[in-house]
């Protein structure tokens, strides 16, 4: 079961692995973003959700049932009108467990809650009131909502439930956000077979609220880092990501030395590293009771989290300056022989790095990167890196003037098999697809414009005139179609010659005499959608003047 | 004399650099849409990217951003297990299916509907039942459906997922011949993600044949070509579109025309719609000399690289025998003959069965001795694989699949009355027969599981 989740203006959306698309109902109080992306982490055949939602949301396996994914964690400062409790985990030991389709008897009380997560004071436990779960086997869940009445007294923050049920000792159920909750929503799984059971909520104490901005799961955590707080690395209780203890943080000593904060986090074997913008610390240990962040690197960070690749043990991504990889040989930069992509704004704007993405070609082991025009506010232009080869490639451009990728993310079909996936402003997701040499829909579409330039020949010594012969180019064989050669002979300045061409339907094409100069530069162009274009090379004679 | 030499263009990347001069041959200062090929360590060169091809059939409500896999939802693998499915002229249990060829069950037709009754197909039905009418495409068997009345409704296609049975499309009227009702879906093929129709609006044996190929996105019916015709001449007819092949990049399509030649046709570009007379962008790849005259294209198949395709004679006369062709696709229009049938014999023909195990498997029938073959090319020698024996005339060669590393080949009979038919399955060498003394009609199909 393949699929993939997305943000779709203010929605959240599943893709299936057919391209069907399925809209996530939200629960009451929480809204999408159009302004970020949403970030996401899996632990626990969960997929939790941050950053474009006000409040950290999980998905279930399902792909369909969307409930916040912690009791109070990343929640928006205004709290909803009513506090969704997931009873999705079944840990007998950490959770109150019940039998059978049942009627439950809940009451609650006001508490006094400090910020280290302390009840300092409590009031009397209300009225009970009765509620029954009614669940459909197999493996369906029921919810019921428990109605509290706001206190009055502000000393009060928090509302606790307490379960009395099956006539026995009343037990603490849950513990409410603050005073604008008016009501929990409590939801129960059956298991499947007869003698269904019931998964409480666990018990936990989580005041912090705002956004969550950065999101990784590690060493069966969940770690985050929210807006309101960019210097401090917040993390859940171990395979619990419901609970998030106001103890469990780590400071982050470069959190608030830029306008920027944490960027990025950054994952490889079984480390985890969270990125600014010129800084990289890598976090050490393994529980709650050993980690300590060490400085990984100064100098160099990331800008986008979405341009954050791990392919085998070694992370890529984009610096201020450049593409990195964090691997085996520590951090490194692999953009130099392009520098000046990164580093100057006639190629891309940088001002837009922060809104790069990248995705990987498991097949062709190339590295995407997708970057703004210059002078651009849309991603309209992508540059490879082969990590086979050491070698930049690009910039590309879609052939089909509708397609503005907006998204990028390697993903699995129908069959099991990785590709890469391209989401685009047209609300459309394409796959990088070999052997089809146009972009768009099969009955809609455009030939890929291949433009291929290379740097001038020096022939030994740039200032002899020399004679250039007759070239020769090498092609793999077509059907049809043709490449068209642009010579350019003289001097850096000099004007393009009169066109060559190719014939497809010839491995190999012996052209005229290019002429006289002292420097020589070829391009070639071809943008058939039924022929591929593959290049293997060429050769040229040629002569010092007045040498023989 | 100097030479410079660049063998492996792409072996040296793009450099961004302010000194012109100081670059090394072959350096590229711009890769735009081009990257090097994809084995590790050879030097393929330089070549097209590949191409953004849409996944969604419908568009978002706006653009999708932060993509994220969501693979999760099985714990552990569940292994696939395909099944085959043969349609059977019989309107109980049009459909058996089997899970290892050898335990057949009935399919009743509550569950999937009946598919197209070969009495569908009028006089083109002759001796032959090839033409692929089920395939499996976006997680459903899609089949040519027996439900309409000829002449009175017009053909349709029908897709089981599995558990439900569903009417997926009906043929439309042709705004060019004003027939309204095409008389039958004649082939099915995949084509660059699309499901591709072809269609005979009329009986092939009249003067003006009229036909038609569509292409189903999954959502809408497209209309591929409206018109088989020749670019710059009066011949707009050109027969009725009987057999489908893709290889990714084009549509190959065979065509029949009674007393007339036969012609493979293929298309320039991978989709371009409702191209007819006027517009044409067929390339006539196989055209038929006066010599081919009565030789009609009975299938098309992909082997090593060319593309293969078989007569059928509708009507005796000197010189006039079914062939096995092979057109070279490096070497455009280079058409040469591979296998030669028997000559003078009406209703002979040869079919194409399938790509098995490096060989090429076709069906072979001899109306003068009544001998049904399957031959096997290896890529220099054809050889008589099986004789399909105590099978009645009536049988003749329908589908054929892969399936758990066998070879099912149907043998169909007509829809009149009779037990001819039996599927043969070649299992490490060895052919038997699987599933004897039926009344198939000649599709059949894997479920992938």
């Amino acid at each position: 079961m393949a699929k993939a989740l997305a943000r779709v203006g203010n929605t959240l959306v599943v893709i299936d692995e057919a391209g069907a698309l399925s809209v996530l109902t939200l629960p009451s109080g929480v809204v999408i973003s159009t302004s970020y992306p949403a970030r996401c982490a899996a632990l626990l055949e969960k997929l939790y959700v941050a950053y474009a939602p006000n409040w950290l949301l999980s998905v279930d396996r399902l792909g369909a049932i969307l409930s916040p994914g912690s009791s109070n964690f990343g929640r928006p400062p205004s709290a909803p009108t009513a506090s969704l409790v997931d009873l999705g985990v079944t840990d007998p030991g950490q959770y109150w467990v019940l039998a059978g389709p049942r009627t439950s008897v809940f009451s609650y009380s006001y508490a006094a809650i400090d910020s280290d997560g302390l009840v300092t004071e409590e009031s009397e436990r209300g009225p009970e009131q009765s509620y029954t779960f009614t669940t459909t086997l197999p493996a369906h869940y029921a919810d019921v909502l428990v109605t509290v009445t706001a206190p009055t007294d502000p000393k009060w923050t928090h509302c606790r439930l307490w379960d009395r049920s099956g006539g026995g000792a009343t037990q603490y159920l849950a513990e409410s956000v603050p005073i604008a909750v008016t009501s929990f929503l409590l939801r129960s799984y059956g298991a499947s077979g007869a003698g269904s059971a019931f998964a409480g909520v666990a018990i936990g104490s989580s005041t912090l609220v705002g956004r969550v901005r950065l999101l990784a799961a590690h060493k069966d955590y969940l770690f985050a880092v929210r807006d309101e707080e960019p210097d401090s690395l917040r993390y859940c209780e171990n395979r619990q990501p419901t609970i998030w203890p106001a103890s469990n943080q780590i400071p982050l000593p470069d959190g608030k030395r830029d306008d920027f904060g944490p960027t990025a986090f950054l994952a490889r074997r079984d480390e985890l590293a969270i990125a600014h913008r010129d800084s990289i610390w890598r976090l050490l240990g393994s529980s709650e009771d050993d980690f300590i962040l060490q400085r990984l690197v100064e100098g160099i960070g990331c800008v986008s989290q979405e341009t954050v690749v791990t392919v085998r043990d070694t992370v890529i991504f984009l610096g201020e300056d450049g593409v990195y990889s964090w691997g085996p040989e520590g951090v490194k930069c692999i953009s130099e022989k392009v520098r000046f992509w990164f580093t100057r704004d006639t190629a891309f704007n940088r001002s837009q790095f922060s809104n790069a993405f990248a995705t990987f070609d498991p097949e062709a082991l190339l590295y995407h990167l997708f970057l703004y025009l210059a002078g651009s506010t849309s991603a309209g232009r992508w540059v490879s890196y082969s990590l086979h080869r050491d070698e930049w490639y690009g910039p590309h451009l879609p052939a089909e003037a509708l397609i503005t990728p907006s998204s990028a993310h390697e993903l699995e079909d129908a069959s099991d098999q990785n590709y890469c996936a391209v989401g685009a402003y047209d609300g459309k997701l394409y796959r990088m697809t070999p052997g089809t040499f146009w972009d768009g829909k099969s009955v809609a579409h455009s030939a890929i414009p291949v433009e291929v330039e290379v740097a001038f020949h020096v022939g030994e010594d740039p200032d002899v005139e020399k004679v250039w012969g007759q070239l020769s180019t090498f092609a793999e064989v077509q059907a049809g179609g043709a490449i068209t050669i642009t010579p350019t002979v003289g001097w850096v300045n000099a004007a393009a010659g009169a066109t060559l061409s190719h014939a497809l339907t010839a491995g190999r094409v012996r052209h005229r005499r290019l002429g006289l100069g002292k420097l020589l530069k070829l391009k070639f162009f071809n943008n058939t959608d039924l022929y591929r274009t593959r290049i293997f090379g060429y050769e040229i004679p040629y002569w010092f003047r007045g040498r023989r | 004399m100097k030479k410079l030499a660049v063998p492996n263009l792409g072996a040296i990347g793009v450099r961004t650099t302010d000194n012109p001069l100081s670059q090394s041959d072959g350096t590229l200062t711009k890769s735009q849409n081009a990257l090097p090929g994809q084995v590790p360590g050879d030097s393929p060169g330089l070549e097209t990217r590949p191409g953004l091809v849409e996944v969604t059939p419908t568009a978002a409500s706006g653009a999708i951003s932060s993509l994220y896999p969501f693979n999760f939802g099985a714990t552990s693998p569940v292994p696939k297990v395909p099944s085959l499915l043969v349609a059977v002229e019989d309107a109980s249990n049009p459909w058996m299916t089997s899970l290892n060829g050898t335990t057949w069950a009935n399919v009743p037709v509550a569950t999937i509907a009946r598919a197209q009754s070969e009495s569908k197909l009028g006089t083109l039905a002759g001796p032959i039942t090839c033409n692929q009418g089920a395939v499996w495409y976006k997680g459903a068997l899609h089949y040519i459906s027996d439900g309409y009345t000829l002449g009175a409704s017009a053909p349709t296609v029908r897709k089981w997922d599995g558990s439900t049975d569903t009417l997926v499309f009906t043929i439309p009227p042709n705004p060019t011949s004003g027939i309204t009702y095409p008389q039958a879906v004649t082939a099915l093929c995949i084509h660059a993600g699309y499901l591709m129709v072809a269609v005979m609006e009329s009986a092939f044996d009249t003067a003006s044949p009229y036909g038609r190929v569509f292409c189903w996105d999954g959502t809408t019916l497209w209309p591929f070509c409206n018109r088989f015709g020749l670019a710059g001449t009066s011949t707009v007819n050109l027969g009725i579109p009987f057999a489908l092949v893709s290889n990714g990049c084009s549509l190959f399509v065979g065509m029949q025309k009674w007393q007339d030649e036969g012609r493979v046709l293929q298309s320039r570009a991978a989709f371009e719609l409702g191209i007819d007379s006027t517009s044409f962008a067929w390339l006539l790849v196989a055209p038929f000399a006066s010599t081919y005259n009565d030789e009609l294209v009975t299938g098309v198949i992909l082997y090593k690289g060319d593309l293969y395709f078989t007569t059928w004679v509708w009507t005796s006369g000197a010189g006039i025998t079914p062939k096995v062709y092979c057109l070279s696709l490096t070497a455009t229009g280079l058409v040469t003959t591979s296998l030669t049938g028997p000559a003078s014999t009406t209703n002979s023909y040869f079919c194409p069965l399938a790509v098995y195990g490096g060989n090429l498997y076709v069906g072979a029938y001899n109306q003068g001795t009544g001998a049904l073959e399957i031959k096997k090319f290896d890529g220099a020698t054809w050889t008589t694989d099986l004789t399909v024996s105590a099978h009645a005339a009536l049988a003749r060669f329908g589908n054929a699949v892969e399936c758990n590393s066998d070879l099912y080949v149907v043998v169909a009979q007509n829809d009149g009355a009779g037990t001819a038919g039996t599927i043969c399955r070649l299992h490490s060498g060895a052919w038997t027969y699987v599933n004897d003394a039926k009344n198939f009609r000649g599709f059949i199909a894997v479920n992938p599981g």
